[in-house]
C-alpha cells in the first residue's frame, strides 16, 4: 500500500481480517489459494500473491520512481538478494512466530516453535544488520522497495527495543523510509507499536 | 544455460568443512548456493541468483523482461517457492532447530509433509506446463520449482499429487545444460529421469 502510494498508482484497498472465524472466505481463496493477505490484482486483472513478488513488479512497473533499481544498475544484485532474504528467511520465521498452531500441536511444542522462530528472527536481522551500510537509505541515497519491505517486517514480531539496540543501522534507515508523510500515514493504521 | 563463465567451489553440507569462519564470512547463514559476482560482491538465495543471472543475460530468455505482461506471473510464483515451499521443505531435515524430542520431531515431521504437499497441489493447480511452466521455453522458473522438488520430503509425493509439474520437471531435467548438473547433485533421482541417461 505504501509503496502503491509513492509510485504514485491508483488502487483500491479490499480488507481482509485473518483473525475473524470465516477466514479465509472463498472470495480471497479464488484469488489466493493459501488464503493469505497481502494478495493483489494488477492491471488486466492479473493476480500476484507473495509480498516481495507483488513489490518487485509494481516497482518495475514505474521506472521512473525508482523503488527498483533498473536490472543493469550497480544496486541491482543487493536489491534482489535481500528482497529475497527478507521474503524467504525473515517472513517465514515471523509466519513460524505468530502460526506456531500450524505446524505444532502440543502447547510445549508450540512454545519451543514460537522460541525457535524469535531466535532465528534475530538472528536473520543481525546478519543483514552486519551487512548494510545505508546512506541514508538501505542501498543508498534513494528510498526503494527494499526499505518499505524491511521497514514493515521488522514491525512484526520482534521487541522494538531490541530491534533498535540491535539494529542501529536498520533502525536509523528505517526512521528514514517512515519519515515520508505516505509512508508514515499507512504505517500508523497498519502498526500499533509505530510512534 | 546463460553461457556465463564461473568457477564452483563446492561446500560439503553437512561435513566440518561446511561451516567454516571462510564460508560463513560470504554466507553468514552458511547456506548453498552462494554467488560470488567478477567484482567481489556476494549473492545469496537461489532466487535472487536465478533472477540476477537470467536478467543479465536477456538473450538466454529465462526471464519475462521487467514491465512486461508476464512478468508479475512469473515473480509470484518463484516468490511462492522460495518463501512458502522452500522453507518447510528445509524443515523437513532440521526437525531439530524447532523442537526437541522424538514425540515432537515427528509431529513435526508429519505437519511439515502435509504443508510441502498442500503448497505443491495448490501451484499444480496454476500450472498447463507446455511443456515448460511457462510454455514451449524454458525460464528460470522451471529451474527453481524442479530443485526445490527434488529436495521435497520422499513420503510427500510429489510426482504423485502433481503429475504436471512433475512432467514439467522432467522436462528441464532432461534439458542438455540442466540434466549433468542434476545427475551430479540428485543422483538418487537419477531414475527419474525422463532424458537420456547413457553417459550416467
Ligand atoms: N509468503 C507470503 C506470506 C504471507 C502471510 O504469511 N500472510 C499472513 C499475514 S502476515 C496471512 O495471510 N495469514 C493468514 C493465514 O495464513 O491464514 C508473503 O510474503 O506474502
Ligand atoms: N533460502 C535459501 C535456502 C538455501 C538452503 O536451504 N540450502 C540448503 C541446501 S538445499 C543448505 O544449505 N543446507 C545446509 C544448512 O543449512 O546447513 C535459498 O533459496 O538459497
Amino acid at each position: 500500500m505504501a509503496l502503491l502510494d509513492l509510485v504514485g498508482a491508483p488502487y483500491r484497498i479490499v480488507s481482509i481480517d485473518i483473525n475473524t472465524p470465516d477466514h479465509p472466505t472463498a472470495e480471497l481463496l479464488a484469488v489466493n489459494p493459501l488464503g493469505q493477505i497481502p494478495t493483489i490484482a494488477m492491471p488486466g486483472g492479473r493476480i500476484v500473491t507473495e509480498s516481495a513478488a507483488m513489490m518487485i513488479a509494481i516497482a518495475e512497473d514505474y521506472p521512473e520512481s525508482g523503488m527498483a533499481p533498473a536490472t543493469n544498475a550497480p544496486e541491482r544484485p543487493a536489491f534482489l538478494g535481500w528482497m529475497v532474504y527478507l521474503a524467504a528467511n525473515v517472513y517465514p520465521a515471523v509466519r513460524r512466530y505468530f502460526f506456531s498452531g500450524e505446524i505444532a500441536e502440543s502447547e510445549t511444542a508450540r512454545d519451543e516453535v514460537r522460541r525457535m522462530a524469535m531466535k532465528e528472527l534475530q538472528r536473520d536481522w543481525r546478519v543483514m544488520e552486519a551487512a548494510v551500510d545505508p546512506a541514508p537509505y538501505l542501498l543508498g541515497r534513494a528510498p526503494t522497495a527494499l526499505d518499505l519491505y524491511t521497514a514493515m517486517l521488522s514491525r512484526w514480531a520482534v521487541d522494538q527495543d531490541w530491534f533498535r539496540e540491535s539494529c542501529p543501522k536498520l533502525a536509523a534507515a528505517r526512521d528514514r523510509i517512515e519519515d515520508d508523510p505516505k509512508v508514515a500515514t499507512v504505517w500508523r493504521e497498519n502498526f500499533l507499536n509505530f510512534e | 544455460m546463460i553461457g556465463a563463465p564461473h568457477r564452483l567451489a563446492r561446500v560439503p553440507l553437512y561435513t566440518p568443512a561446511h561451516r567454516t569462519p571462510a564460508y560463513l564470512a560470504v554466507n553468514p547463514l552458511g547456506t548453498v548456493p552462494t554467488l560470488v559476482l567478477p567484482d567481489g560482491e556476494t549473492v545469496t538465495e537461489s532466487a535472487a541468483i536465478l533472477l540476477l543471472l537470467s536478467e543479465r543475460h536477456p538473450e538466454a530468455g529465462l526471464v519475462p523482461a521487467p514491465g512486461s505482461p508476464e512478468r508479475p506471473r512469473f515473480l509470484r510464483w518463484l516468490a511462492y517457492l522460495s518463501a512458502t515451499v522452500y522453507p518447510p521443505t528445509r524443515r523437513y531435515y532440521h526437525l531439530a532447530d524447532h523442537v526437541a524430542g522424538a514425540v515432537a520431531q515427528a509431529e513435526l515431521r508429519r505437519t511439515t509433509v502435509a504443508e510441502q504437499v498442500r503448497l505443491w497441489v495448490a501451484m499444480e493447480a496454476a500450472f498447463d506446463p507446455a511443456p515448460y511452466l511457462l510454455g514451449d521455453r524454458p525460464s528460470a522458473l522451471d529451474l527453481a520449482m524442479a530443485m526445490i522438488a527434488r529436495l521435497s520430503a520422499p513420503e510427500a509425493g510429489f510426482a504423485v499429487a502433481c503429475p504436471k509439474l512433475a512432467a514439467a520437471r522432467d522436462a528441464i531435467e532432461a534439458h542438455p545444460e540442466v540434466a549433468p548438473v542434476w545427475r551430479e547433485n540428485f543422483p538418487d533421482s537419477a531414475p527419474d529421469f525422463a532424458g537420456d541417461r547413457a553417459d550416467a
